[in-house]
């Protein structure tokens, strides 16, 4: 089974770019008062359970990103 | 004039300043000598906290690296090398768990790692601060959602850009 991004997400938008297979897709921004957030979700379909996304204690720098 | 000359750096002298405010003795990395991971050393003086700012929060503003880094806290005592001689604020993690430590201190950032706001509460003496990143340039990421909104409108962002990312 694939991944997901939890509530833990800080919508830094990071992890776009990151994901090997381009799984990882934006959603439309979000605004916090004056900051502009970048939320994502995790295309399963897309996503081949390759593990690079939690290979590394911090590959996501708020951890929100676990097993379905 | 010798072969080896550009093996002996010395900031300001023979490698270019860079515009920062803190009181820098060391700056490398891969634009200084090629392949070298970045490393930077400053002086931390009495008073340098102030000009961080003085509320919950202040000082250089939670972020991210790509590579690992080693903050070295050294104090300038040699008679009492692990008296630091001042007090140190640190936030560590998404979750900004607040530290402070009065040692000579070295705190170990993982690449990615979201830590800082740093700063200084209090410094007697000068010490040392010496940052390591193993890597050859500096990155940084920024992360103001972190912050309550009355610290974040008390920042100069502008001092703060990405780099890297």
């Amino acid at each position: 089974m694939p991944y997901k991004i939890t509530d833990s997400c800080l919508k830094c938008g990071y992890c776009i770019e990151r994901c090997p297979e381009g799984a990882i897709i934006a959603d439309e921004k979000e605004k916090m008062d004056e900051l502009l957030l970048q939320p994502v979700h995790i295309d399963v379909e897309i996503c081949t359970d390759c593990g690079v996304c939690v290979s590394e204690e911090w590959w996501c720098p708020a951890q929100a990103i676990e097993k379905i | 004039m010798g072969k080896y000359d550009k093996y002996f750096v010395k900031y300001g002298i023979n490698t270019p300043k860079v515009d920062d405010m803190r009181p820098i003795v060391a700056r490398m990395d891969d634009s200084v000598a090629k392949g070298c991971n970045f490393y930077l050393v400053h002086w931390v003086a009495p008073g340098f906290g102030d000009i961080l700012g003085d509320y919950e929060y202040a000082g250089h503003p939670p972020h991210i690296h790509k590579s690992a880094e080693l903050l070295m806290h050294i104090g300038g005592d040699p008679d009492n090398p692990m008296d630091l001689n001042a007090e140190i604020e640190m936030y560590m993690g998404p979750e900004l768990e607040r530290h402070t430590f009065t040692e000579s201190t070295i705190i170990y950032i993982p690449p990615n790692f979201i830590h800082s706001p740093w700063r200084p509460l209090r410094v007697d003496k000068p010490f040392l601060f010496i940052e390591i990143n193993q890597g050859p340039v500096h990155t940084e990421k920024f992360f103001p959602q972190l912050l309550p909104k009355e610290a974040r409108e008390k920042i100069d962002w502008s001092m703060w850009p990405d780099k890297g990312f």
